[in-house]
């Protein structure tokens, strides 16, 4: 089991910063990294996976720099890009085979792996077909398949769940929860629920930074007396929806239900609601836990 | 009522002492531990050249049979118009543009490694894409440097110029266009849109040619005209790999968002 460590990690382009004094720690378990789009979670992935370098601070696994490490610590990590970029021409064997070949294991072994995997993920009907032939959906299922390659003690998913559909996300979801008992897994994404069912750790980016770190159950008595049920009309809808931080609105005929993150009862008729993940994330993202 | 966690792991330290273990036993289990974990050990091929061997099976190969099919080209056209009497300036007009097209060809193979959909992906194997970067460079650079001087030592043969000037005539086109090649490639625009490069290099093979074309580049005392521009070449090039694994190292390079 290794341990991986975030010292002041930071990543500045030109014009912007995208991870801003970041530190962390990830041991053995499943680590959900939510955030909504640009908060910074696919920097913060490629810099713990080495392929962009920090700008400031240290990434370490064991103590010793991944930099420095160079190709041993390569050798642990399995990595699903959010843009998993394939060659279109190569068939799921070829490309798994391609990927083994860089994962430098040897024959033998990668072709067993490799029916395994392929048969892990429900693809080993279609492995003689070319990549552009696949559904988005067996994309993804291929691209976790090429992670999962040399049994990685160090898993990197950026936003695995794109385009899977709800069978094939539960599928997933399983596969990762059995993987994440001996190695440490970080799994991003901007899906509450992908994290809900399977991160030990949760941890939320906002604007570059981790504004909130802990497990699920910590993050539900954060909020507990903050999230509300009401029922109203359209036009009190509206006013509380531009007032208040709105988790769930449903049309009920004539009426709306309206599930409200609020530290104060956002109307008379409200009930206090058990707070759940995703209320937990609103409340800790918009203004930073610092609502009306 | 209710133990600390301290007075409960008391608790089984003593009843834990109070153990007696079969030491067979549990010689036994060592040893069916060790096979277990021995059978699921995985050996990793270590050797560069056994990784290099494994990837050439399955790399995508285009580049290299197009860099190969581009001197069966340039050979077969040498040979014909050595065939058909063509004089120095014509066959040195072409040799210098095929130069260039060999010079762009290597380029797009090279920048390939890095520019390709996987690149972000390879960033993160074992045999990353720096290495992969530098194979190419070793395989491309002693493809050309076979090619071009058997090309020279024909040339110099055939048409009864000087070996050093015939490598200045072929080497300096083809390094020129390198540059461009990649100096277009490493740019926000060439990342952007590969094909620029592939333009840029085309535009400076065809340059080449042009200039070429004139007897006059050919007198001696335009020799030292060539033997600056090969030397500021050399050093623009090495420079640009420099600079390559310098942003192959950062990274951003091989990110396609």
């Amino acid at each position: 089991m290794h341990e991986l460590e975030l010292f002041q990690v930071e990543k500045t382009y030109r014009d912007k910063i995208a991870v801003e004094n970041l530190e962390a720690v990830f041991s053995s378990g499943v680590y959900g990294l939510l955030g909504e789009n640009g908060a910074g979670k696919t920097t913060l992935m490629r810099m713990v996976c080495g392929i962009l370098k920090p700008t400031r601070g240290s990434i370490t696994c064991d103590g010793i720099s991944i930099e420095r490490l160079g190709g041993e610590y390569r050798k642990l990590l399995g990595y699903l890009p959010q843009n998993f970029g394939y060659y279109k021409d190569f068939t799921g064997w070829r490309f798994l085979s391609y990927m083994a070949a860089l994962k430098a294991l040897p024959r033998d072994y990668a072709r067993s792996r490799i029916l395994e995997l392929l048969e892990t993920v429900d693809l080993l009907s279609v492995k003689d077909r070319k990549l552009k032939t696949y559904s988005g959906g067996m994309i993804r299922r291929i691209g976790i398949a090429q992670a999962l390659l040399n049994d990685p003690e160090i898993l990197i998913l950026d936003e695995p769940t794109a385009g899977l559909d709800p069978k094939e996300r539960v599928r997933f979801r399983n596969i990762i929860s059995a993987l994440g008992k001996n190695r440490i897994v970080v799994l991003s994404t901007h899906i509450v629920s992908d994290v809900e069912y399977i991160a030990d750790h949760i941890m939320i980016m906002k604007g570059g930074r981790m504004i909130w770190t802990g497990t699920e159950a910590q993050s539900l008595e954060e909020v507990k007396g903050c999230v509300w049920q009401c029922l109203v009309d359209g036009r009190e809808a509206e006013e509380l929806d531009r007032r208040y931080t709105v988790s769930n609105l449903r049309n009920q005929g004539s009426q709306v239900s309206l599930r409200i993150v609020s530290m104060e009862r956002p109307t008379p008729g409200a009930k206090p609601a058990a707070p759940g993940l995703e209320d937990a994330y609103l409340y800790h993202t918009l203004n930073h836990g610092e609502l009306e | 009522m209710g133990k600390s966690e301290k007075e409960i792991k008391n608790i089984f330290r003593q009843a834990g002492a109070a153990m007696e273990i079969d030491k067979g036993r549990k010689g036994r289990a060592v040893t069916f531990l060790k096979q277990a974990a021995k059978e699921k050990e995985i050996s990793l091929v270590y050797s560069r050249k056994e990784i290099l061997k494994n990837q050439l099976g399955y790399m995508d190969k285009t580049m290299w049979i197009l860099q190969v099919a581009l001197y069966f080209l340039a050979a077969l056209l040498v040979a014909r118009l050595y065939a058909l009497g063509t004089e120095r300036e014509g066959v040195l007009a072409v040799v210098a543009m095929m130069a260039g097209a060999v010079g762009i060809v290597s380029m797009m193979g090279i920048c390939h490694a890095f520019y390709s959909d996987m690149a972000e992906l390879s960033g993160s194997c074992y045999f990353n894409v720096s290495q992969m970067t530098m194979f190419q460079l070793v395989y491309y650079g002693t493809l050309n440097l076979g090619g071009m001087f058997a090309g020279i030592f024909f040339l110099g043969f055939g048409w009864q110029i000087p070996f050093v000037q015939i490598s200045l005539y072929v080497l300096v086109p083809f390094l020129f266009t390198q540059c461009c090649a990649l100096g277009a490639a490493l740019t926000k625009a060439g990342r952007k849109s590969p094909g620029l490069a592939c333009l840029v290099g085309a535009f400076a093979a065809i340059s080449c040619g042009a200039a070429a074309s004139f007897p006059a580049v050919y007198r001696t005392s335009a020799l030292a005209f060539w033997e600056i521009a090969f030397g500021v070449e050399v050093a623009a090039f090495g420079w640009q790999i420099k600079r390559l694994f310098h942003m192959l190292g950062e990274g951003e390079i091989l990110c396609m968002n």
